[in-house]
């Protein structure tokens, strides 16, 4: 079993040192992309390999539209195919061989065209769910043609942009939403909503205290509620939130200039005015919001607005919001 | 009553719940039929893709009732239709901002 490294740092040194023993370097390449791909389990794969014996590199590209994992199993015949998941080239055909079986022009042409194709399909990390890669070669390093070192290199990087994506994917699977249509859930949904209807139609129950609207508010922001459902029902509309273990509320309570970012984009201000006042790029105010909605499962901005006008009205007053939200801003450049 | 909370327990997970009346502010008025139905969607956080898919008409569509919607009510982001649409309750806003 191959011993797991830092992603790709290891790939680019090997590429560029000067001389290091190939099956060092192989070992470094497979241990890299097992890390990069660790874990994926959906539709894609692609094989290629160096063949230093022929000075080429030799590409075959399989995109399976059967989840990879099934199709490594059928290739290759693994019991377990996440154990080999990078070491799976032995019998892959290459598109040199299959374009023309002796080296010619023609030959070099396809594998060029190959492995052009190869750093295509590898550029856009968002597409990329399985990149499987393997290299076999006899010869040492250094005799590697310079171009095919700097394809290596593209493509290293190319892998290492997809093994970035896969984590920040992989850390917002970690807030998924509530709703996540098991039937188990629609059908706890169905009962709390039911349970939650004839709260309402009751008559007992007064206008809320404003303790517990702050309440709900800050529930929202520290985690200890996700929102799980709004929806309109007798002319009302419901906002349900389910209250979270202390485990989930570690994992969804927004960090303290989250905080500050949410308070101000729930009263109305733009991202922009925030990025301003903050001092930071628009796209930074964006990104936290996302992060925060998804924290606290709300799906769109409006929802957020929505929900703060109404908490606010209710008597969610300005000294109850924490103080730091409420720092005056500098004057906004349209007035 | 405008506004109230609900806290149940349903097989020993807790729920909370907030509910209001539905805004049909007055404003609205100021729209056609399908102006109305359109914004309300639209403040509801759907894309204008998703309205247009919805109501079986083309996304430009979409896009115009909305542009003239926003010109009637004075509103030019979606967050300003939202809060307007809660116009009564956002005076009541510890407002953060310049803006009126």
């Amino acid at each position: 079993m191959i011993r797991l490294r830092a992603p790709f740092e290891p790939v680019v040194a090997a590429i560029y040192g000067p001389s290091v023993d190939e099956r060092e370097w192989l070992s470094e390449v497979r241990s890299a992309c097992l890390v990069a791909f660790e874990g994926c389990s959906d539709v894609q794969a692609i094989t290629f390999s160096v063949d230093l014996e022929a000075q080429r590199m030799n590409l075959a590209t399989v995109v399976c539209g059967a989840p990879f994992e099934d199709a490594l199993r059928e290739s290759y015949a693994l019991a377990d195919p996440r154990t080999f998941k990078v070491a799976i080239n032995a019998g892959s055909m290459t598109l040199a061989s299959k374009a023309a079986p002796t080296p010619s022009l023609a030959r070099d042409r396809a594998v060029a065209g190959g492995v052009q194709d190869l750093l295509q399909l590898t550029a856009r990390p968002s597409k990329l769910l399985h990149v499987a890669v393997s290299f076999s070669f006899t010869h040492p390093l250094e005799r590697i043609p310079t171009p095919t070192r700097q394809m290596l290199r593209r493509l290293a990087a190319h892998l290492e942009a997809a093994a970035r994506l896969r984590a920040a994917a992989q850390n917002a699977a970690r807030m998924p939403s509530l709703l996540d249509g098991s039937a188990a859930s629609t059908e706890m949904h169905a009962r709390v909503k039911a349970a939650l209807e004839d709260d309402l139609g009751r008559a007992s129950g007064g206008e809320p205290r404003a303790a517990h609207l702050v309440e709900f508010w800050h529930g929202l922001l520290s985690g200890r509620y996700a929102m799980v459902e709004r929806y309109e029902s007798r002319g009302r509309r419901v906002v349900l939130a389910r209250v979270n273990s202390p485990a989930e509320t570690a994992s969804r309570a927004l960090s303290e200039r989250e905080r500050l970012v949410i308070e101000r984009i729930a009263a109305g201000d733009r991202a922009h005015q925030v990025a301003h006042d903050f001092g930071v790029r628009e796209s930074t105010i964006s990104a936290a919001v996302a992060r925060c909605l998804r924290k606290m499962g709300l799906r769109h901005v409006t929802e957020l607005v929505e929900l703060h006008a109404v908490l606010a009205a209710g008597g969610l007053s300005a000294d109850l919001i924490p103080s730091g939200a409420l720092a005056s801003p500098r004057p906004s450049r349209r007035a | 009553m405008h506004l109230r909370f609900d806290e149940l327990e349903v097989d020993g997970e807790r729920w909370v719940a907030v509910s209001y009346l539905v805004p049909r502010p007055a404003i609205l008025q100021r729209l056609t039929a399908s102006e109305r139905v359109v914004v309300e969607l639209y403040a509801n956080g759907l894309s204008a893709r998703e309205i247009a898919r919805e109501r079986s008409v083309s996304t430009r569509t979409i896009a115009n009732q909305i542009s003239s919607a926003y010109r009637k009510l004075k509103v030019n982001s979606r967050t300003d239709l939202v809060t307007s649409l809660h116009h009564a309750t956002t005076r009541a806003t510890p407002s953060l901002r310049g803006r009126q």
